[in-house]
């Protein structure tokens, strides 16, 4: 049996093992409906810690605690079925879906695009790659958050990334859509629990792209 | 909104790796997430499957052999191919 390198399993700072989970929640919550589990387990999560003291570069999303609890509070009134339905209304369609999920959609118009080209390559040099017999495409939100979770926190035989190559990724594949995304999700008459969803993101969004600029 | 200039598809810059200071206010900054000490999020993803991933590392691709491997690609052309 191979060793690991004992480097790879030190534990993260606790803000990255954050990160590392709230990409991985909204990796799951954008791959599919959540489960009456994954609900419960949402309703019972903490909160988010508030200080008062923390200092906030321009432009802050000072809003990240409430609109954890939000997403908490929604996930213990929704019913199971109802947010597969919602789901499938807002984001699964044949012809045209309410809400597109893939940055290729929202930085061209077009699916299947030249963004999509770009997650891959960047992907290919990051040592990464799509899972074999995975139908989502790696420009969909929940495989970019998936991508961000692993460069967080790194993954068997994988270190994390470093700031920088976390950073180049975000501002590249993500940052430069996924607020509009989450804006068409709040405005659609459909969106209900995912109106939720898409506010919690946004302001961890934001968080996240502010945290990166601070140099 | 602050405006980066475009990068294109140029590779990373080499990007120095941000200051202790920098790096110490990055995490003050993040202190709202971690302040819990065990993530609030660890809760949900404990319910979440591990086989669920759609991103995973690529072992060894980059030696593997170049030439004909068969994969889901190559199998659906054969499917599609038969008459």
């Amino acid at each position: 049996m191979e060793t690991v390198a004992i480097g790879l399993d030190r534990l993260l700072a606790p803000e990255d093992r954050a990160r590392a989970d709230l990409y991985a929640l909204l990796a799951r919550l954008f791959a599919d409906a959540p489960d009456a589990a994954l609900l419960s387990a949402i309703a019972h999560a903490a909160p988010l810690g508030v200080d008062t003291d923390i200092e906030r570069a321009d432009g802050a999303a000072p809003d990240l605690p409430a609109a954890w609890d939000a997403l908490r509070a929604a996930s213990a009134a929704m019913d199971p079925d109802a947010v597969v339905e919602e789901y499938n209304d807002l984001f699964v369609g044949v012809g045209r879906s309410e809400v597109n999920l893939h940055a290729s959609h929202w930085l061209t118009g077009f699916m299947m695009e030249k963004p999509l080209v770009e997650v891959r390559a960047a992907l290919a040099g990051l040592g990464l790659a799509r899972r074999p017999g995975v139908t989502l495409l790696e420009d969909h939100l929940a495989a970019l958050c998936e991508t961000m979770r692993i460069l967080v926190a790194g993954q068997d035989g994988r270190a994390p990334s470093t700031i920088a190559e976390q950073r180049v990724f975000f501002e590249r594949h993500v940052a430069p859509w996924v607020f509009a995304c989450c804006t068409a999700i709040c405005d659609c008459s459909v969106a209900n629990y995912y109106r939720q969803v898409a506010r919690f993101v946004q302001r961890y969004m934001a968080l996240e792209r502010d945290s990166f600029a601070i140099e | 909104m602050r405006h980066r200039p475009h990068r294109g598809n140029s590779p990373l810059p080499v990007t120095a790796s941000p200051s202790p200071t920098a790096d110490l206010k990055r995490r003050r900054f993040l202190l709202t997430l971690g302040a819990g000490g065990v993530s609030a999020a660890a809760v949900a993803v404990a319910a979440l499957p591990g086989s669920a991933a759609a991103i995973e590392t690529e072992a060894a691709a980059g030696t593997a052999d170049p030439g004909y491997r068969e994969t889901d690609h190559v199998r659906d052309y054969y499917r599609t191919a038969r008459i």
